[in-house]
Formats: structure tokens, C-alpha cells, sequence
């Protein structure tokens, strides 16, 4: 692929998962301006192998993979897991914009989104990893396993107990 | 709740996007670095191309470009000497990166870093290229290990400490873990008896270094 090419292809792949992986991103680290830098260096290692010519089999995989080790990277540098903070941002603001939907009550709907995101903040790590990827990025089992570096069954039964999990938050 | 309408939920927060302004920044900080990379990548000796040589004006960008090549291979090749001119254009951006870590301990983590990305390649591929993806493996892992043995267990004042020694000798220890499974499972699947070699002369490499490190974690 010639650079014209490479650079074009480049453009297309971060037209169609900028936001996805922002959203990925923000949903473990729940920092607006480190997700946002995440999300930068995400896309630029994936502009670095794409243009020494390295083959990408499965863009969108890859490029979850990166993110997600860029994440862990981050927390290892931090060297503390838990400090995430959920008192700098508990909820959805406005630099998080629902898309509209003209059937529904904006306010209810908003409020439905917050309560969700939420609970899913409350569950452990690999628990919202999982959820995180295969319901929300809509990532399959077998992407989702080379990401995580899980068997495909493990992350069958990690998604179950982590609804589950989910389920009784709820109640 | 049943589990539908909870998945349901979830898939709610698919709607969540960042705002405009933070999309454009965020498309600026990365489309200008690619930009700046592409440039520099293509830098012209246009402007200091004195009268005298104005024929080479009509292709400046030829010019340019072998210029540029020339300087990296050469300065490559002297920080590089052991490294063979073949292998050069392929890793060059790694090593550069490597190179341009600011101490030991940076040069560690940045190529064990390398080194975890060339192993999910060599998890995704699916056959096909498979021993070229074995020996960039091997040579990532080489450096790796040649950095992270250069290391100082009790630290170096101002640059990082002991315990950073440790905490990276732990992650080493766990990706060689990893490395070790992933040959594993690759022998299982090739039929290819000329990759199988390949991949156990790798998993020569990997015991041996894993060796190396458990004797230093041992030390702490």
C-alpha cells in the first residue's frame, strides 16, 4: 500500500472508531482528557504499524488491543489500580452526549444511561472489561479473548458471572 | 430483571459520545502528529539547495527522500554495529524509539512494551506469514532481555529505583509466561515441521531468559 493509500485507509479507520474507542477508554479510566490522550496514542500506534507495512489482519481488534494495554500501562505507571477517581466524575456530563433518540423523554433517557453507567462502574475490573466489550463495542468472544489473553470459555463464563453481578445491583 | 432487558440497558450506553469539542481536539492532536511524522519522513532539501545545483531543483523530492534514508541508515548502523544492514529498515523505527528512551530503565520498558505487541501479533496470525512473525519475536525478545540484564537491581539515583527494577522483572517474568504458552499452542496447530523448529529454537530463548530472570527476582 502505497503512503496516499495508507493514509486514506488511516482516515476511514479513524472515522469509524474514534468515538468507540473514546468511549472504551473513558469507561475504564474515567478521565475525559486521559481518555482523550489515550484514545490519541491508540490511534497514532496504530498509524505506526500500519506504516512501516506491517500486516493488520482484524483493524478494530487491534486497535482494542493497543487501547487496552495503553490502559494498563497508564495504571501500572500510576501504580495503584484504585485510583480511579469517582468523586472528579461520577456521571454524565455534558462532554458526554447521548445521541438523540426522538421517541423517548431526553431527560428519562439520560437518566436511565447515567444509572447503567453507573452500576457498571461499581463492578470490578474484568467484570466491566468483559461487559464493556462485548455488549457495549459489540467486540466478538474470539476478539475479546485475544484482547484479554483469556480463553474463549473463560471469557463465556467471566461475561455470565458479570451479569450476574450486574443483575443484583439492580435489585 | 431479566437478563435481556439488562443487556438491553447496556447496550443503551452504546449512545454515549464525546463532545464535539473534545472530538476535535482529539482529531487535531492525532492527524497532526501523522502530518508532522509524513513530513518529516519527506523533508526537502529545497531550501538550501544553493543556484549552482539548480538542476537538482526539478526533482528536489528524490533528492530529498535518499537523503534523508541515507542519514538514518548511517546513523543507525553507527549507534547499531551489530546489527545486520538487512534487518535495518524493517525495525528502525523500534530501535530509534529504543534508542531515544532517556536511561536503562526507559529503554527496558519501552522494549518489553515492543516486545508484548509482537506477541499479539504472532497471536493473530493465522499461519500465513507466521515465521517471519517468529523471528521479529525473537528479536524483540533479545533486546528486551539485553536491556532489562543491563539493568541495576538496586537502582540508579535519579533514574529509577529498586523496587522499579522489580516491578518490571515481575512484568517480564509474566509476558515470558504468556510467550511461552502462545509457542505452545502455535506447535500444537503448525503442520509445518520448518516453523516447528523455528518455534522451538524460540522457546529455547524463552526458557533460557526466563532463567535469567528468575535468578534476579530470586536476588530481591
Amino acid at each position: 500500500m502505497d503512503k496516499k493509500k495508507q493514509y486514506q485507509y488511516f482516515e476511514e479507520i479513524y472515522r469509524l472508531y474514534s468515538k468507540a474507542i473514546y468511549r472504551f477508554i473513558y469507561f475504564k479510566v474515567s478521565d475525559y482528557e486521559l481518555a482523550r490522550d489515550l484514545t490519541a496514542d491508540t490511534f497514532l500506534r496504530f498509524w505506526k504499524t500500519l506504516s512501516d507495512g506491517e500486516e493488520i489482519r482484524n483493524d478494530r481488534t487491534f486497535l482494542y488491543l493497543i487501547a487496552h494495554g495503553l490502559i494498563i500501562d497508564h495504571y501500572r505507571k500510576k501504580k495503584n489500580i484504585n485510583q480511579v477517581s469517582f468523586d472528579k466524575v461520577v456521571d454524565i456530563d455534558e462532554r458526554l452526549y447521548v445521541t438523540p433518540d426522538d421517541t423517548e423523554n431526553k431527560i428519562d433517557a439520560k437518566e436511565e444511561i447515567n444509572r447503567i453507567f453507573l452500576k457498571l462502574k461499581e463492578l470490578k475490573d474484568e467484570y466491566r472489561d468483559v461487559l464493556i466489550l462485548h455488549y457495549i463495542t459489540d467486540l466478538e468472544i474470539s476478539e475479546i479473548s485475544i484482547i484479554l489473553n483469556k480463553k474463549e470459555n473463560a471469557v463465556r463464563v467471566l461475561i455470565h458471572r458479570a451479569l450476574e453481578h450486574l443483575k443484583k445491583r439492580y435489585e | 430483571m431479566n437478563e435481556d432487558r439488562l443487556i438491553q440497558k447496556l447496550k443503551q450506553l452504546r449512545r454515549l459520545e464525546p463532545s464535539g469539542k473534545d472530538l476535535q481536539i482529539l482529531h487535531d492532536k492525532v492527524f497532526s502528529r501523522v502530518k508532522e511524522e509524513e513530513y518529516n519522513s519527506w523533508f526537502n532539501l529545497w531550501e538550501i539547495i544553493p543556484d549552482v545545483f539548480s538542476p537538482m531543483r526539478l526533482r528536489p523530492a528524490i533528492y530529498g527522500v535518499l537523503a534523508v534514508l541515507l542519514f538514518i541508515i548511517l546513523s543507525a548502523a553507527v549507534i547499531n554495529r551489530n546489527n545486520h544492514w538487512w534487518q535495518l529498515p524493517e525495525s528502525l523505527v523500534a530501535q530509534i524509539e529504543v534508542i531515544t528512551a532517556s536511561n536503562k530503565y526507559e529503554k527496558a520498558k519501552v522494549a518489553l512494551n515492543l516486545s508484548r505487541i509482537q506477541l499479539m501479533s504472532l497471536k493473530s496470525d493465522q499461519g500465513i506469514d507466521l515465521d517471519r512473525q517468529i523471528e521479529k519475536t525473537a528479536n524483540a525478545l533479545s533486546k528486551t532481555n539485553t536491556y532489562l540484564a543491563s539493568l541495576n537491581l538496586m537502582g540508579e539515583k535519579g533514574k529509577y529505583t529498586n523496587k522499579d527494577c522489580l516491578n518490571i522483572y515481575k512484568e517480564y517474568d509474566q509476558f515470558l509466561g504468556e510467550l511461552k504458552n502462545e509457542i505452545d499452542g502455535q506447535t500444537i496447530k503448525t503442520s509445518d515441521e520448518t516453523v516447528k523448529k523455528y518455534l522451538q529454537n524460540l522457546q529455547t530463548q524463552v526458557m533460557e531468559y526466563d532463567q535469567q530472570a528468575e535468578k534476579r527476582l530470586k536476588l530481591y
